[in-house]
């Protein structure tokens, strides 16, 4: 059968249960509602709001500007934009936690090199000077844990997401676990930024700088030794998405009975015009 | 017949056009034996019906609510990313006609060496005519457009309205979430200000990092393996050229996506 007829199959096999639920007069799912007048003219009333602020802010709060680039001068601290400290905050986390490398002489066995810019450098140059540069290369840096161990996980799901997670269900309180996923990611993305100024933290509360679990792990997994910053970073985002779950399996019941109101909506379906 | 009443919107019975239909029906006459524009009239036509009769009821009207549903501020939030784009745009190509992409050195007074890059901004801020109004206006529309990107992102993970028809649309929205951040670096480092050179270290530091392509993504995204005029340029281009564009075409997508597919609700 051609492509041609295949489709043409398909065309009228819709068209058809499309006239049949129509004659029915039954129902197929909801979709959503339209964006234009509807949704538009709410928006419209918020964004003549959001254009006065813009505005005002303008107007009196004005943006600084910095002195000029001194390459010679590196300040104490260098950050970039609030909406990257995130990514900054992971480079740090890879480099500082040096969660698969571990420090000179660790429990890690070689074939983590791999993870190193200087194990890579060699091989730019050519083949036989890697040769003769790669038994000589020293511990590595562990740049690349932060840059790729630690982005890709948070930056590979975003894509995966509509796949992974399917059904009809489209408020937080129906499914737990989708939601308090999101709260973990907001939670890491948030204590990664934090981390981004850890040297600042640990001099104004130095009580952070405070290292845990040397008798609790002993000396074995010494990579695990981390101060109190570095717990937190980790421990602050998985207990606010424990909490979310727990909270959200305990109160599931009430959160969704308000009357037969809304949460018999989503069970409402739409008739074919 | 159907139940809701659509049928009620056409008028079969036919009735004289006034002044004005007449007045277009002569302008599409001598357009139409021109550039034969009744074949596109015919499919807008069918899309004008798509939109308006084919798409479903409105929320209130479907559930027959009569409050004001609390959550619909987080439903503008897509709106407000647009209109900071515009925004971003306009004081941009304002901006654009004084800052010059340069970091040959000039000596400035009570400030010492600085790079032409340096200078055009400050000129901007002290010498050009509401400069400071229209670089905050730029930064602030910068500042909105990224948090209402994210907070956008997060209204729409959490209603889960990325599921079935709508899949695509996340896609496109995570593509441009990444090309919000772009922006937003290659701003941050056109002043060449001390932030600015700092910053672009941590990029060129992150691009040397990547294993095999290191030096080439360098190359490509800062121009060698220190910063200098070359990075300025690129940075420029993108920031000014490549980002905007692509970013444009994108909402413009994700935007007629949105339409075409109507907003997913909750509750």
């Amino acid at each position: 059968m051609s492509l041609k007829a295949l489709t043409q199959e398909y065309v009228e096999e819709a068209e058809r249960m499309d006239n049949q639920r129509r004659d029915e007069k039954s129902l197929r799912p909801v979709e959503g509602f339209p964006f234009w007048p509807h949704e538009m003219v709410r928006n419209i009333v918020i964004v003549c709001f959001f254009t006065a602020a813009l505005l005002y802010l303008a107007a009196f709060m004005p943006y600084f500007l910095e002195g000029p680039a001194n390459p010679a001068g590196q300040p104490e601290v260098i950050l970039p934009d609030w909406y990257l400290l995130w990514s900054y905050g992971l480079l740090k986390l890879g480099n500082d936690f040096q969660l698969l490398n571990g420090p000179e002489g660790a429990w890690v066995g070689e074939w983590w090199h791999v993870w190193d810019r200087q194990w890579w450098t060699p091989w730019d140059m050519g083949p036989s000077t890697a040769i003769v540069q790669l038994p000589i290369i020293g511990p590595m840096n562990a740049k690349l844990m932060g840059l790729i161990g630690l982005h890709t996980p948070l930056l590979i799901p975003l894509f995966l997401i509509p796949f992974l997670d399917r059904g009809k269900a489209q408020r937080p309180q129906e499914q737990p676990f989708t939601t308090s996923v999101g709260v973990f990611a907001l939670g890491v993305l948030t204590m990664a930024s934090v981390y981004s100024i850890n040297n600042v933290i640990y001099n104004r509360w130095p009580v952070t700088a405070t290292k845990f679990g040397q008798d609790l792990i002993g000396p074995f997994f010494q990579f695990l030794q981390w101060d109190l910053l570095s717990w937190m970073t980790v421990l602050l985002p998985l207990t606010l998405a424990v909490l979310t779950y727990v909270g959200i399996k305990t109160w599931r019941e009430r959160m969704m009975d308000e009357g037969d109101r809304v949460f018999k909506l989503n069970r409402n379906y739409y008739r074919v015009r | 017949m159907s139940p809701d009443g659509v049928e009620a919107r056409r008028d079969d019975d036919f009735t004289e056009p006034g002044p004005i239909a007449k007045l277009l029906l002569a302008a599409f006459a001598w357009l139409d034996e021109r550039y034969r524009i009744r074949n596109y009239a015919d499919s807008i036509q069918h899309f004008y019906h798509q939109l308006n009769f084919e798409l479903p009821r409105t929320h209130t009207e479907k559930y027959n609510l009569r409050v004001i549903w609390y959550w619909y501020p987080l439903y503008a939030l897509g709106s407000i990313v647009f209109l900071a784009f515009i925004f971003a745009t306009i004081s941009g190509i304002l901006l654009t006609f004084y800052y010059i992409p340069s970091t040959s050195s000039v000596m400035m007074e009570g400030v010492g060496e600085a790079t032409q890059a340096w200078q055009s901004v400050a000129l901007i801020m002290t010498e050009m005519p509401l400069g400071f109004m229209i670089r905050a206006v730029h930064f602030w529309s910068a500042m909105v457009m990224v948090s209402a990107v994210v907070l956008h992102m997060a209204r729409v993970y959490f209603t889960q309205a990325y599921k079935k028809p709508r899949e695509l649309n996340w896609l496109l929205g995570v593509v441009l979430f990444l090309l919000t951040l772009g922006l937003g670096y290659t701003g941050y480092i056109l002043p060449w200000s001390q932030l600015s050179f700092w910053a672009g270290r941590i990029g060129l530091e992150m691009s040397l990092s990547t294993p095999i392509l290191g030096k080439w993504l360098a190359g490509l995204l800062f121009g060698g393996v220190e910063l200098g005029q070359e990075t300025v340029t690129r940075m420029y281009v993108l920031h000014v050229i490549l980002l905007p564009l692509l970013t444009f075409g994108a909402s413009i997508a994700h935007v007629a996506i949105v339409w075409w597919q109507g907003i997913a609700e909750p509750h």
